[in-house]
């Protein structure tokens, strides 16, 4: 299931608030995990086993260290549960996320083995994976305690807020509030508008522009060399505003629909796009994935307190797992290197010499060639957009087609690029500012806020009830 | 802090939130609540012309895999009560994206395949039609005994997935549109393959019933080939519709009679030949094209006065409804319909099988202004039957077509007894064997020039024509 559907909307999410606030806080956690565990099974019920098993291997290791550490003090010999962990976990990531790439590649080199298996990625097993590996190695550190109760852990894991998209919620974050968490109506009503903008945000911009760059950026090597450069650029854009919206849509909805429940989960995105430099972008950019790779990996090889080849290797190390993470495919890899090469080249060559201006126009630039990149799976299919946003093999510089696109969505254009920068928050800010002056002035942010919510979660139904319209010109009934 | 709210404005901010909560919650419980209302859920959209989704049923494998439940989601938005309404109102939303700019290029251009000169005439193509020939030749034989083909039974092939076959031509059609002002067109591509393969069937189905049956092959061009003059043609992408269309007839047997359609059609581009807002001709050019196919079957044609008008107004068609242009929306369509001096009545047979009496034209005044060229001899049927009281003649023709046929059909009814039409996307029957049991006259095949560029149509054509 999707947050972008009305059925999670107005059958399960409307469900799940009304059994969970009028079932005692007992029962409460009770809910959450029997809600969750149905809402995983929807994307396939065969998957479930290895969310279970998972949870329950993570659940045990950290039991194990806790009960060893008690038993023979904290010098225990513990690694063991720790390799256990990342063994099995990072086992099975590889085989269901990355067994298919790397036999397809040994196939292409040796012609072994005959046939690369098709394997079904499970829903959520990179972010789930990520999320119990995090709280085993804090258990091991010793920066959080073990869960006892191993449903505890697995309402942890199978979250449905942030089982399948993130952000990858650290279990420390949240250890306390799984029994102790205090539903205050200020968290109910940010919880409820982050959700609404965050629903639309997806519902509307992201899925408006997912139609464009659609539109302008059809599959196949053939009709991508049909496209002018003008279009290219326009499609490109339009596609680096659609991953933007839909993803920071996905986090503020699992951020919101936490907070309505009491917990709080941590920002994911600050306004990547406003960035000064690829550095700046990517402490913005997806902040659960980023820090978990700072924490877990980068810091562990001894981050920045090493010699200069060191640091290099670190670096290449996290920006080669960052951009296999995002997919088992040379291109997404390509993509990870491709922000090694200007991160390295912001550290050694740039420095802080840029003026901001052209600092802001430099990271946009690199930012949405590194779309491009990431955005094709086929290389061919890269290098036809690559090479055409240069002029080379496009069909003409621009066209018609292209000129209605742009057109009939110029509002719409200007609407989702503002709506990447803090513009709306300020704004927001700065009426109840001054509205502890002004007493009209207070009433109108009282009043945006009141309403804010509501018509948002209307303008979203419209939204994805339009979606599905798909109008046949021959069938009859 | 430096924000500090007097307490009385802490109490506003309060109160303010806990209204805003239960505005949403109060948004949501009336969504919920809809959601629930099962009789109130749309089976079939008026706007969309499909039916929706239907409530999966439940198997163990597609419980497993995830697919019943994704089904389930498709039918909980898809059939989600006032949905036209809904679908309305977000289209006016999303009409303010932007600007409707007077002249325009919607979908995406594709690439088009060289229409081969007609002068050298492709070996692969009578290779095929020999190969495909020869083929049926020996089939017959081996049918031995069975000369008699009105003794033959009529093969039943596999019905066609429907839905899968609108979606693909639908996609042909309106892959590539220029809009002008309150008209739309679309851009026609050629492809070798499927002109080939098509060209072969029909060579075959010719062959097969040569002597017994007169094959036609009437290709009907898109509006651009028609209506745009040669200047605004060049400046569009695709073929050269003329130059196919020759290509198409040029490289058939001589078994196959072929009839003119673009040439006659844009010296009459003055004239109201094809909907602005819909993909379709109008009755006028197919008239002109009846004409035509009257000089090639040799008898005289009726003038247009012989018949009694009607006329539908309000339409808006499929360009409409995949646009929504304004200007389409402010200057509709009108379908003028003539109706046939022999009768006007007729049979058709619905995908289920049930017989309906009907009219060749129907009054559809009443009708949605999306449905207006459903007039013409009930629209798209698995089969339709028109017999004419006045002709005693023993005289029949079949027709095989898809909607764009609809239109041209009437015109046919007053020079033959009985009238078959089969439209090749909802039929059953195997026309090859269906126009030897009938011992038609005539076999013609009318087509619009892109439909025909569909693979999945020219399995379909060969497969009925086997």
């Amino acid at each position: 299931m999707v947050f972008s559907s009305l059925l999670f909307v107005f059958l399960f999410l409307t469900a799940n608030l009304i059994v969970y606030f009028k079932c005692g806080e007992k029962n409460q956690n009770k809910v959450m995990l029997i809600f969750s565990l149905v809402f995983y099974a929807w994307g396939g019920p065969k998957y479930l086993v290895l969310l279970v098993g998972e949870t329950f291997v993570s659940w045990f290791t950290a039991k194990k260290m806790a009960e060893d550490r008690e038993q023979y003090g904290s010098d225990a010999p513990v690694k063991k549960y720790l390799v256990i962990e990342c063994v099995v976990l990072l086992g099975l990531l590889c085989i269901f996320k990355y067994l298919g790439f790397i036999l397809g590649n040994v196939h292409a080199l040796t012609g072994f083995p005959k046939s690369v298996p098709q394997i079904v990625l499970p829903i959520g097993i990179s972010f789930y994976t990520f999320q119990l590996i995090s709280y085993v190695v804090d258990v091991y550190w010793g920066k959080t305690k073990a869960q006892p109760v191993f449903w505890k852990l697995l309402l942890y894991s199978s979250l449905f807020h942030q089982c399948i998209a993130g952000p990858i919620v650290r279990y420390q974050t949240i250890a306390d509030e799984i029994d102790h968490r205090k539903i205050k109506m200020s968290d109910v009503y940010t919880g409820v508008r982050m959700f609404s903008l965050g629903l639309a945000k997806k519902a509307i911009l992201a899925n408006s522009c997912a139609a464009a760059a659609d539109s302008l950026l059809p599959a196949g090597v053939e009709n991508l060399k049909m496209q002018a450069t003008c279009g290219m650029w326009l499609g490109m854009i339009f596609y680096m505003l659609q991953i933007y919206l839909d993803f920071s849509a996905y986090s503020d909805m699992a951020i919101g629909m936490g907070r309505m429940i009491g917990f709080h989960y941590d920002k994911n995105f600050n306004y990547p796009y406003i960035a000064g430099s690829v550095q700046d972008f990517w402490r913005r950019w997806h902040i659960s994935l980023s820090t978990f790779f700072r924490d877990y990996v980068y810091i562990p090889l001894g981050g920045n307190r090493v010699s200069t080849g060191k640091w290099v290797r670190n670096m290449a190390v996290v920006w080669f797992l960052t951009g296999l993470w995002h997919g088992a495919s040379w291109n997404y890899i390509f993509w990870g290197l491709w922000y090694l090469f200007f991160l390295l080249l912001e550290k050694f060559v740039i420095k802080d010499k840029m003026p901001k201006a052209v600092g802001h126009v430099y990271t946009l630039m690199v930012v949405l060639f590194g779309w491009v990149i990431f955005k094709f799976e086929s290389l061919k299919e890269l290098g036809v957009v690559f090479g055409g946003m240069f002029g080379i093999g496009a069909n003409g510089f621009t066209s018609m087609n292209v000129h209605t696109v742009f057109l009939k969505y110029i509002f719409f254009l200007i609407f989702a690029i503002v709506a990447c920068t803090p513009l709306y928050n300020n704004v927001r800010k700065k009426l109840f500012d001054v509205g502890r002056e002004n007493d009209t002035v207070f009433m109108v942010a009282n009043v945006l806020d009141m309403i804010t919510p509501a018509l948002m979660l209307i303008l979203s139904t419209l939204a994805l009830v339009g979606a599905s319209y798909n109008p046949f010109l021959y069938f009859q009934f | 802090m430096k924000r500090k709210y007097t307490k009385k404005q802490r109490q506003i901010i309060k109160k303010y939130h806990n209204l805003g909560i239960i505005l949403f919650a109060g948004v949501m419980l009336l969504g919920a609540f809809l959601g629930l209302l099962f009789f109130a859920r749309p089976k079939t959209s008026e706007k969309e012309k499909r039916s929706l989704a239907k409530y999966p049923s439940f198997t163990m494998k597609t419980f497993l895999n995830g697919e019943y439940f994704s089904d389930v989601s498709t039918w909980y938005s898809d059939t989600y009560p006032f949905r036209d309404a809904l679908v309305s109102a977000d289209q006016k939303l999303k009409g303010l994206y932007g600007i409707e700019s007077k002249t325009m290029m919607v979908g995406e251009e594709k690439q088009a395949d060289e229409i081969p000169d007609i002068n050298d005439n492709t070996e692969a193509v009578t290779e095929t039609t020999t190969a495909a020939t020869t083929e049926a030749a020996t089939e017959d034989t081996e049918a031995g005994a069975t000369t008699e083909a009105t003794t033959e039974k009529v093969r039943e092939v596999d019905p066609p997935d429907s839905k899968g076959m609108d979606e693909e031509i639908q996609n042909q059609i309106q892959q590539n549109l220029y809009v002008k002002g309150d008209a739309a067109y679309s851009v026609y591509y050629f492809g070798k393959e499927n002109c080939t393969n098509y060209v072969a069937a029909l060579n075959n189905v010719a062959a097969e019933l040569k002597g017994q049956t007169t094959v036609y092959n009437i290709l009907v061009p898109n509006n651009s080939g028609v209506m745009l003059s040669e200047d605004e043609l060049s400046k569009l992408a695709g073929s050269d519709q003329e130059q196919a269309i020759d290509y198409y007839y040029s490289i058939e047997s001589d078994d196959v009679k072929t009839v003119d359609t673009i040439k006659t059609l844009r010296e009459h581009n003055d004239e109201y030949l094809y909907f602005r807002t819909d993909h379709h001709w109008t009755q006028l050019a197919a008239y002109y094209v009846y004409q035509n196919f009257c000089k090639v079957k040799g008898i005289e044609a009726h003038d247009l006065s012989y018949y009694d008008k009607k006329e539908f107004k309000n339409f808006l068609g499929t360009f409409y409804s995949t646009l929504g242009n304004s200007n389409m929306e402010a200057n509709p369509d009108t379908v003028d319909a003539y109706v046939p001096k022999g009768t006007n009545d007729m049979t058709f047979w619905d995908t289920d099988g049930k017989e309906w009496n009907w009219n060749v034209i129907y009054d559809v005044d009443s009708w949605a202004s999306s449905s207006k060229y459903m007039t013409f001899i009930g629209g798209d049927r698995p089969m339709e039957v028109i017999e004419n009281p006045q002709i005693k003649d023993g005289s029949s023709c079949v027709v095989l077509k898809e909607s764009y046929g609809n239109c041209f059909v009437p015109f046919l009814v007053d020079h033959y007894q009985t009238v078959y039409v089969l439209d090749y996307r909802y039929t059953t029957v195997n026309v090859l064997d269906f126009v030897k049991e009938k011992q038609a006259d005539d076999l013609i095949i009318i087509n619009n020039i892109t439909i025909i560029g569909s693979t999945s149509v020219v399995d379909l054509i060969s497969g009925l024509l086997k």
